[in-house]
């Protein structure tokens, strides 16, 4: 069956078709893959961070891969999907990092989010407390997106789901070289939109 | 800050970024100088950029994922306090409810008052900072908070304060505990009887959901006001009292005494526990509630006193001790057989899972024989035995000849443990368990509290001395639960354990077999499937052989190469074994069978995944495979099986095109996932969106925006209205609004997720575009004419802006240039929609509107028609229930009939305008004009 228009809910078997289709630009699909994944990667994040030997980081890597080899375990993904899969699921990395953070500031600060102000002489935001640091990369990340798609993009794969160069280059069909590049200057530019 | 930037500037000083990084560093000081004047306003910035680049700290920027600090925060909240006010998760404390040894339970309410029902937020005391609290309760929430149940209080949170406190948020419930209760209101035996049958539903309910209860007590029993009794805590006490490895005594402090006089003497003596421990705490509370008593008369009231009552002392015969002559009557006969039959001290000889206690209650409710038989000869030798502690191997041997086997022989000592009774032991225990639990069951994966017990069945086995078959035999069930539990690493550990020991059996041996099955299985789910392939190779042919003995693992082997064969996407494999494994199990198990069905299940899965298939023919083995699937389980008839083979079914008829059928297909399995999860559960709620959403494309907007009201009243109070969950259900509301054209509900639906989804999603992101145009067009149909266009004006842009055409953007945008009245510009639209949507059948729909839009357009009149009626023979070939699509084009005929003086020709077409809005939007503009192409006296209507 078709994924329905918006839906949240898929059925076994079809993330395959639909990344495939995500890739193509079909944004119901992309919307499907985003929705599918969502809800594993998430529990997986906070398996992590709650998890017994308690990580102060989310190893965003190996939640990727973990979720990766579910799907495949479930029927859902192909083994040659790994590549596909990653591309989309940086994005949702993302999403699930930042609301991670939302919620665990709310939760602490018994709801209200107080903005932490980070120093504003500095060249660049390299100190400050981490759970601030990515909201904040987050809000820069959605207007540098505006201004240079594919570079964010490889932020979003660099940075909130642990991709190396090589498998970055992969994800999105460009070499090695334009992704450093593009990395680069994406750095450059948030950290001069953070300043 | 970000807001700070304006595009325009961003985009230059990134072109700019670009070209500088180009260069080698020690030419970009030239390449500054040398910037024309119109970037002059961009140089400082670019020189300390620049400058940037080569610092330490550039180098480290974003490279890493920041540390996500708890301790830091943990360090400064760690004074809070728990008072009235303070915040815990989610809740603010309203006032304490219970103190006690056990902790605090105190009412609360949401913090951010999204729910308005009152909440139990439970301190225990106590349990604070131990090692791996915090992941258990995280798990815990995600199991115990499945458990959705009428008899059930729900668990809605859990976890760990800043300061390491762990608190549990439940479900609040206004009642009396049910002994109170039972007193107070006087109830007779039968009343007693049916309360505890409720008591019984729940508790089985959750078993076959793998948690156990462990702490049944009046006090956690509570039943309103209306007499409907719920059940606290479930599974709490295993989560408290075993904590790192060291398990608590139940007599540890004064406040578990109470707990003490329900528990079981497995729990006493700190043995494994089944669903038999909760089948004897229901037993004690139900004597108690019937005889006003408890099963134990003690002469010292003490723990240790109860500890040896609990072990070695028979119970009293509840109708001798009852406090009246009538109640005693009552319970003489049948009722102490059950009573007696539920407090047994072996598990084993207990009822067969609380299901078979209330069984047994509700024959004796109905006058009907009750299967409880009092006494047997070998129960009363078992009790010669245990009174006679006779050496080990000897009650063995006695045990085999009065021919009980393993019952008899678990009742060993702690003392005298012996090999085959540990095994029994470990056995009893393990089949107990994994009998009344749906291990396959998709939604029951890792449940903590069975997985405990497993692992701690597992170590017994492991160090267990016995002959190998006998320990394979263990692993072997071992494993099963493990992997149902979704325990991949000690699933593949234990395998391979249960594989290098049976070497010695053989490679024919069943359990050799068995164990084979499982590491394949094991190798499978960690990714290696050409290992999983060759060594079922090897085992297939010997399980052959032995399919007639022990057909089950050969077929569960055979579909485990259908499962590779599906992950390889070589489907003819796939396909030849699962077609084997319907056909052994056709054959061994017979048709009925489950594992028959599962095996067309299986054999419909791998069909429907290769596209290149006959959808025809994956649709007749999918019909065929929810045929089997109702007759194995027709017994059961809320599965999750069944669920699982309609969901099946629905999937083959959307993909053979029958999407009307298939969505009715889809809303039987929702029914039936409302029976077995309730109407209220989450998952209940998903499903109904993913059927709403169907039923939206089918264009039956009636239901549609019916079950979208219920999803909305079910999550959202519980969904975070920022993620993606939630955005996707408003804005599925969205679309259904804009559709029937009711544009402030539209408006309301859409509008408050848009920040958050365009954060989410990106702003040019197609469906938050969509969004956007769908309240532009809105606001036109609320009579906001400049606002809409000024507000589609922008949307049009930003789609231009990403260098895009999206056709549902482009329909919405010519819907309203027609309302407002700007053709040209509509048509122009609606062209460029049609070209951009293509040909494909996904978007039949789509460009189905787009003609009846166009068709709506064209002016001369002859050509209108037979363009407008073209268009509706496309809608009604794809929408069987008439839309507000078809409505405008009976509107219109009508109109064109009526200008010619054909009123009575124009009577039908005007019937379904008035039908369609009368249904959708009866307050709308729309209504009232076919409501007048309706009237008999034409008064010419212009346009």
């Amino acid at each position: 069956m078709k994924p329905c228009y918006n839906c949240g809910v898929q059925r076994i078997g079809q993330l395959t078709t639909l990344l495939q289709r995500a890739g193509e630009g079909d944004s119901d699909a992309a919307d499907a893959v985003f929705a599918a994944s969502y809800p594993v990667l998430r529990r997986l994040a906070h398996a992590r961070l709650r998890g017994h030997v308690r990580t102060p980081t989310v190893d965003t890597s190996l939640v990727v891969h973990e979720a990766y080899l579910r799907f495949v375990q479930a029927g859902e993904l192909r083994l040659e999907d790994e590549v596909h899969f990653r591309r989309w699921a940086s994005k949702v990395m993302r999403s699930v990092i930042v609301d991670l953070v939302r919620r665990r500031q709310a939760a602490r600060r018994g709801g209200d989010v107080e903005e932490v102000t980070l120093s504003t002489d500095l060249p660049l935001p390299a100190t400050g407390r981490g759970e601030a640091l990515v909201l904040r990369v987050h809000d820069a990340l959605t207007a540098f997106a505006e201004v240079d798609a594919r570079a964010a993009h490889v932020v979003e794969m660099r940075f909130f789901a642990g991709m190396t160069e090589p498998e970055a280059a992969a994800a999105l069909g460009v070499t090695e070289r334009t992704v450093r590049r593009d990395w680069e200057r994406a750095r450059l530019m948030l950290a001069e939109m953070l300043r | 800050m970000t807001g700070e930037h304006d595009l325009e500037t961003l985009r230059t000083l990134n072109r700019l970024v670009d070209e500088a990084l180009a260069l080698e560093p020690a030419a970009r000081t030239t390449w500054l100088d040398q910037l024309t004047t119109e970037y002059e306003a961009f140089k400082p910035r670019l020189k300390l950029m620049l400058e940037a680049v080569a610092s330490e700290d550039f180098d480290e920027f974003l490279r890493t994922m920041p540390e996500l600090d708890v301790d830091a925060d943990e360090a400064v909240d760690a004074r809070l306090a728990f008072e009235v006010g303070a915040a815990v998760g989610a809740y603010r404390l309203v006032r304490p409810l219970a103190r006690g040894g056990q902790g605090v339970v105190w009412l609360a309410e949401r913090a951010d008052g999204l729910l308005e029902r009152a909440v139990a937020i439970k301190l225990p005391a106590g349990v604070a900072h131990r090692r791996g609290l915090a992941e258990r309760l995280a798990r815990e929430r995600e199991i115990l908070g499945r458990l959705e149940h009428p008899n059930i209080a729900r668990l809605y949170d859990a976890g760990v304060t800043p300061d390491g406190e762990p608190f549990l948020a439940m479900e609040f419930v206004a009642g009396r505990p049910i002994d109170t209760f039972v007193a107070e209101e006087g109830l007779d035996t039968r009343a007693v009887v049916r309360l505890v049958l409720q008591v019984a539903a729940a508790v089985a309910y959750a078993h076959a959901a793998l948690v156990i209860h462990r702490d049944l007590k009046p006090s956690n029993v509570l039943v309103d006001g209306e007499g409907r009794a719920r059940l606290l805590d479930f599974g709490i006490a295993a989560l408290m009292d075993e904590d790192g490895g060291e398990r608590d005594g139940l007599t540890e402090d004064g406040g578990r005494a109470l707990t003490l006089a329900y528990a079981s003497p497995e729990q006493v003596e700190r043995r494994p526990l089944g669903v038999a421990t909760d089948v004897y705490s229901l037993g004690v509370l139900t004597f108690e509630l019937l005889a006003g008593r408890r099963p134990y008369d003690l002469p010292r009231d003490t723990a240790g006193a109860l500890e040896d009552a609990i072990l070695h002392t028979e119970p009293a015969v509840a109708s001798r001790v009852a406090a009246s002559a009538e109640r005693r009557r009552a319970l003489a006969g049948d009722l102490d057989t059950i009573l007696q039959k539920a407090l047994r001290k072996a598990p084993a000889e207990r009822y067969d899972g609380v299901g078979a206690f209330a069984e047994d209650l509700r024959r004796w409710l109905d006058g009907r024989p009750v299967l409880a038989q009092p006494d047997r000869w070998t129960y009363r030798a078992a009790k010669f035995l245990r009174r006679n502690r006779v050496p080990v191997a000897a009650t063995a041997a006695v045990a085999l000849a009065v021919g009980t086997g393993a019952g008899v022989a678990y009742r060993q000592t702690q003392q005298a443990r012996a090999a085959d009774a540990q095994a029994a032991s470990a056995e009893v225990f393990i089949t107990s368990m994994l009998r009344h639990a749906d291990i396959q069951a998709p939604e029951s994966q890792s449940d903590l509290l069975v997985v405990d017990l497993l692992r701690r069945a597992r170590e017994d086995v492991l160090t267990m001395q016995a002959p190998p078959a006998t320990r394979v035999r263990l692993m072997n069930l071992i494993a099963d639960g493990l992997r149902g539990f979704g325990q991949g690493v000690e699933y593949d550990e234990i395998a391979t354990k249960a594989l290098a020991e049976a070497a010695p059996l053989g490679p024919d041996h069943p359990e050799a077999l068995k164990a084979g099955y499982q590491k394949a299985t094991a190798l499978m789910q960690a990714g290696k499937a050409p290992e999983a392939t060759a060594l079922l190779a090897e085992l297939l042919p010997r399980l052959e052989r032995q399919a007639a003995s022990d057909p089950m693992t050969f077929a569960r082997a055979l579909r485990l190469v259908a499962d590779v064969g599906m992950t390889d996407a070589k489907y003819r494999d796939a396909e030849a074994a699962a077609r084997k494994a319907v056909e052994a199990t056709e054959r061994y198990l017979g048709p009925a069978h489950p594992e028959t069905a599962t095996a067309l299940r299986t054999l419909g899965e791998v069909l429907g995944q290769d596209r290149d298939n006959d959808p025809a023919q994956v649709l007749a083995v999918s019909a065929q495979a929810l045929e089997r699937t109702l007759q194995a389980h027709k017994d059961q008839p809320k599965h999750p099986w069944i669920l699982r083979a309609r969901e099946l079914y629905a999937g083959a008829l959307g993909d053979a095109g029958q999407l009307e059928p298939a969505v009715a297909e889809l809303e039987r399995a929702l029914e039936l996932k409302i029976a077995i999860q309730g109407e209220e559960s989450r998952g209940v709620a998903f499903s109904r969106h993913t059927v709403s959403g169907n039923q939206y494309r089918l264009g039956r907007f009636g239901v549609a925006i019916a079950n979208n009201t219920r999803v909305l009243a079910i999550l959202a109070p519980q969904l975070e209205h920022d993620g993606i969950d939630y955005l996707n259900i408003a804005n599925l509301r969205g679309l259904m609004m804009i559709a029937v054209r009711r544009g402030d509900e539209a408006i309301d639906a859409v509008a408050p997720g848009q920040p958050a989804h365009a954060k989410l999603m990106g702003g040019a992101h197609p469906l938050v575009l969509m969004n956007r145009a769908i309240v532009a067009l809105a606001h036109g149909y609320e009579g906001r004419l400049d606002r809409a266009a000024r507000e589609m004006a922008g949307v049009v842009a930003e789609m231009r802006a990403a260098g895009a055409a999206m056709p549902p953007v482009l329909l919405t945008a010519g819907r309203l240039y027609r309302l407002l009245g700007r053709d040209g510009e509509a048509a122009r639209a609606f062209a460029e929609a049609e070209t951009a949507a293509g040909t494909a059948a996904p978007a039949e729909r789509l460009v189905a509107q787009i003609q009846m839009e166009r068709a709506l357009l064209v002016t001369p009149p002859d050509a209108a028609k037979a363009a407008i009626t073209q268009a509706l023979a496309g809608l009604d070939a794809l929408y069987s229930v008439p839309t507000p699509w078809q409505a405008d084009g009976h509107v219109a005929l009508a109109r064109l009939l009526r200008n010619e003086g054909r009123v009575v020709e124009a009577g039908p077409h005007a019937r379904v305008a008035v039908d369609v809005w009368r249904a959708l939007n009866p307050d709308g503009p729309w209504l009232a004009e076919a409501e007048r192409l309706l009237a008999p006296a034409a008064s010419p209507t212009t346009r």
